[in-house]
């Protein structure tokens, strides 16, 4: 299993100088990828655009959206944002879509959610036949509607980030996806989760972040935050059971916008 | 503490516990000695929460409790036992008496015989808890809040005693002439047992017990099942027929009031497990409030850590309801079998499980599974069923596992190969190949697969992904049932007229005979999966107005007449499999009673055993993928149409093949691996 790390860029108190070190950092160090979430409604970076930036000064790494809300953008204009980034990195995107989770991110792009799902299977067939060859394709998403969308249009899926066991019976129903759909090869599974690593001070910044962002999940953001990685004990086991379930990449998404952060990462994953 | 059931006295016990300080006051609307219902049953290691809790209750409770471990089902006559079950049950008004006691002695006040008529006086609490069953006046006083959601099981039950003590816990099966009676039995001390009964609507009414009083429904109760009674008479206390309700809520919890046990959610009786969850929710609850002291932290939390077990006991209960109210399709087994399959209801039990429980019911399944498969006597052991052979015409397929695509040298029973297209038009790709290959020396036996790809025809290979046209310079035309394309993006292909279906069905026939000639031992007919036969059949693909469309005979007619042709065409002594589509997975498509009617006039046109698929009917059109999510309908055509079964859908381990074999639900499995 490949480790990747993710960009701060939704993280409070990110600034360039921060985001491109990190990404030169990371293109040094032990990681495979840098990856990026995405929302409109948040103080949250445009994804494609920050991995334009990330591409100019890393030569290494993957560049993978984990994931880019399709529906929200043109097919056109995301084609050509993402053959940009794919161009300019020579060739290192991957690009995972999805519908995310919230209605307002729709109201705020001035489009439909209620056909999203729709759309979005229509854009990753549309995406498929603007480019022969192009950058591999993900989708994300936990229920069977994902899995049938991954398994007939994609080259895998992204997990959204959970224990491992939750992990684990969801790549299952992936797999099943894929063997229902036909596909030969088998399908490349990717998963996310979030580390804080540092004092208690850092792990409150962290948990304080994470509440915020998950706020609208009304509820659900206490477990996010009791499943943020804080010790390297807990970033180690995490990687190594993803690995035991057939995970493909792993991708650690930064709760704190600190240089250090990837460093105390670097360090538990390089070791 | 709004209701005195065991879910309320034990939360008041454990807040007590706590902190002695907690002001813990128990409004129940019963006297404390009445009670309906007779008995509770807790499953293996249901208890053992229990302990740790509070272990002063917990000793009580297990004093009142009886327990056994076989389980006996009475079915046609035969009583098969089943070991290694460990269940307790313990009279429902000795339990609340247990917890009545106990609450009081921790100092909780128990007021009793208060109706509670509003939430309004009690709101002034730090938190009210809505204990108060599944008629919950909370959860309906706080529906706006809580976003309660109830159905109704499409069966009867009523809760009834007797005055005997069944040996064990019994399962009985009596078939009259209303219809059949089960019987859930278990005895909950020394003299007495429960005896829930689960009919289904129709032989409700034909008993005519929708007119009866509750007297008269008792007696005839008795007199169904007075063999069992041996004399005994069954008792009543407010044993009224009812419907299971399924209730859940999308929280249990609005400002200062939160709802648990059978207010928030129910399961069905029939997993023996409500009981059990009310006491789980408690203790939850409870602990909840020792790790945050604040109310809305903790009621987050207890909502965080039980509603994905209550989720996931809810669907096993779930399962094992379907189950109870559809088994008579079962009735042709024989008593062993049966009782594997009853006990092997939800994938919670499996072979291996079962094993460990009662090794030597196990070793008496899988040696008769084994002589039912070669026709010999089998003197004591055998291997389990993934081994026994199948014997299909002159076919004898060495064990039941298949893979789809291969590979031949993997020890699968049965190799199912890649598609091979009945002409050039049928073909799904450029390189779904059209020449039929020579057999492979040596390896798992193949099954050629013969298909046309109808309106999923002309895309790109599939290693980018399905129904990718090809660009238009490269593609040919499509046919099907009717000019309707596959997905929004896909070419509407051109309604097959007389001609081009005498020449599909001729070329389905020439493949075969040239299957035959080259020396293939077994063939499959695809009708699934969205292919030219598959759009003949679903009423979402087909709107023909000729003979061939319409009801489900025009539309089988054509997928009929390839069949036919095949089979014709195909020796005698070699098997012919069909793929066929038991759901579209879509609104307005294939109903059940239709797929069950298509498979048997498959059946009928000669296929030997069916590839049950689902969904593919479109490019929108999925299942909802799980843990062997399509074998319950390989169960349903291969008990209910008659008709032997290769499942197929996320089966992974060779114990869920076991499993799935042992009890029937199909004669093949396709193994993910």
């Amino acid at each position: 299993m490949r480790v990747g790390v993710g960009l701060p860029t939704s993280t409070p108190g990110a600034d360039a100088g921060l985001v491109l070190e990190w990404a030169r950092r990371a293109d040094a160090g032990p990681f495979a990828s840098l990856g990026v979430i995405d929302r409109l409604v948040h103080d949250c970076w445009d994804p494609l655009a920050s991995l334009a930036a990330a591409a100019a000064v890393t030569r290494r790494v993957a560049l993978v959206t984990m994931v880019v809300i399709g529906p929200l953008r043109g097919t056109a204009l995301l084609a050509r944002q993402a053959a940009a980034v794919d161009r300019l990195s020579g060739g290192r995107l991957v690009l995972g879509l999805g519908l995310g989770a919230r209605t307002d991110d729709y109201e705020a792009a001035g489009v439909d959610p209620r056909d999203r799902g729709a759309a979005l299977t229509s854009q990753l067939v549309e995406l498929r036949r603007r480019w022969e060859g192009g950058p591999p394709l993900l989708v994300g998403g936990g229920g069977s509607a994902a899995f049938a969308r991954a398994a007939r249009h994609a080259d895998g899926w992204v997990h959204g980030g959970g224990p491992p066991r939750a992990f684990a019976s969801a790549a299952a129903r992936a797999r099943a996806a894929w063997a229902d759909a036909g596909r030969p090869g088998r399908a490349r599974l990717y998963a996310q989760a979030y580390f804080a690593l540092g004092d208690e001070g850092t792990v409150a910044a962290g948990a304080a972040y994470l509440r915020d962002y998950y706020r609208f999940t009304g509820g659900f953001e206490e477990r996010i935050v009791a499943g943020n990685l804080i010790t390297p004990a807990a970033v180690k086991d995490h990687v190594r059971a993803y690995e035991e379930e057939g995970c493909d990449e792993l991708v650690l998404l930064p709760t704190v916008s600190r240089l250090d952060q990837l460093e105390r990462l670097a360090q538990v994953v390089g070791r | 503490m709004l209701g005195g059931g065991p879910a309320g006295l034990y939360f008041a016990i454990l807040m007590k516990r706590a902190d002695p300080r907690h002001e813990v006051r128990v409004v129940e609307r019963n006297h404390p000695d009445a009670t309906f219902g007779w008995g509770v049953v807790f499953s293996e290691g249901s208890l053992d929460e229990l302990e740790h809790a509070d272990y002063a209750s917990y000793v009580s409770i297990m004093d009142s409790c009886a327990t056994w471990n076989p389980l006996d089902v009475r079915y046609r006559g035969t009583t098969t036992r089943v070991r290694g079950n460990a269940f307790s049950g313990v009279g429902r008004r000795r339990l609340l008496n247990v917890l009545q006691a106990r609450a009081r002695e921790l100092g909780a006040e128990l007021t009793f015989q208060v109706e509670v008529e509003s939430l309004e006086p009690y709101l002034d609490a730090d938190l009210v808890v809505g204990a108060d069953g599944a008629n919950s006046l909370v959860r309906r006083s706080l529906a706006g809040r809580l976003h309660p959601a109830t159905d109704l099981a499409p069966s009867r039950y009523a809760w009834f005693g007797a005055d005997l003590a069944f040996p064990v816990f019994t399962y009985i099966f009596r078939e009259t002439e209303w219809g059949l009676f089960q019987a859930h039995c278990y005895p909950f001390d020394e003299a007495r047992s429960t005896m829930v009964l689960l009919i289904s609507e129709d032989t409700w009414r034909r008993a005519g017990l929708d007119e009866l009083d509750e007297q008269a429904s008792l007696e005839l109760c008795e007199r169904v099942f007075a063999e069992d009674l041996g004399g005994r008479r069954m008792l009543s206390n407010r044993s009224l027929w009812t419907s299971f309700p399924w209730i859940r809520c999308e929280t249990w919890h609005a400002d200062n009031v939160v709802v648990m046990g059978d207010a928030a959610h129910t399961a069905h009786w029939s997993i023996g497990s409500g009981t059990r969850l009310a006491l789980e929710d408690a203790i939850a609850l409870a602990r909840a409030f020792v790790r945050h002291p604040e109310r809305e932290a903790a009621l987050a939390a207890f909502e965080l850590e039980r509603q994905p077990d209550v989720r996931r006991l809810q669907e096993a209960s779930r399962v094992s309801c379907d189950y109870f109210q559809s088994l008579q399709r079962y009735f042709t087994f024989e008593p062993l079998q049966f009782a594997y399959q009853l006990m092997t209801r939800t994938p919670r039990v499996t072979h291996t499980g079962l094993t460990v429980r009662d090794a030597d019911f196990v070793r008496r399944v899988d040696a008769r599974f084994m002589e039912r498969a070669t026709g010999g006597a089998v003197a004591y052991a055998a291997p389990p069923p993934v081994f026994a052979p199948l014997r299909l015409r002159g076919l004898t397929i060495p064990n039941r596992l298949v893979f789809l695509g291969g590979p031949l040298d993997a020890g699968a029973g049965l190799v199912v190969g890649e598609p091979h297209a009945v002409s050039a038009e049928g073909r799904f790709t450029p390189e779904t190949p059209v020449e039929l290959p020579p057999p492979p020396d040596g390896g798992s036996p193949l099954c050629l697969q013969l298909t046309h790809a109808g309106r999923r025809g002309a895309c790109r290979p599939r290693r980018l992904g399905v129904d990718l046209p090809l660009p238009e310079a490269d593609a040919w035309p499509l046919v099907s049932a009717s000019p309707l394309p596959h997905a929004p993006w896909m070419p509407v292909p051109a309604e097959l007229d007389r001609a081009g279906m005498e020449r599909v069905r001729d070329d389905f026939g020439a493949a075969a005979t040239h299957a035959a000639e080259l020396g293939h031992r077994m063939l499959l007919v695809d009708a699934a999966r969205g292919g030219l036969l598959a759009s003949f059949v679903s009423p979402l693909s087909n709107r023909r107005a000729d003979g061939y469309g319409g009801d489900l005979e025009g539309r089988m007619r054509f997928p009929l007449e390839v069949v036919r042709a095949v089979r014709a065409a195909w020796p005698d002594d070699r098997p012919l499999a069909v793929a066929c589509s038991a759901a579209d997975h879509l609104r307005g498509g294939l109903r059940p009673a239709e797929s069950l009617a298509a498979v048997a006039m498959l059946r009928e046109a000669g296929a030997d055993v069916l590839l049950v698929l689902t969904g593919q009917t479109t490019a929108a059109s999925h299942p909802r993928y799980g843990r062997t999510y399509g074998v319950p309908y390989a169960d349903r055509v291969r008990n209910e149409a008659g008709v032997p079964t290769i499942a197929f859908g996320q089966i992974t381990t060779l114990d869920e093949v076991n499993t799935i074999l042992a009890a029937g639900r199909a004669d093949l499995c396709v193994l993910d691996r």
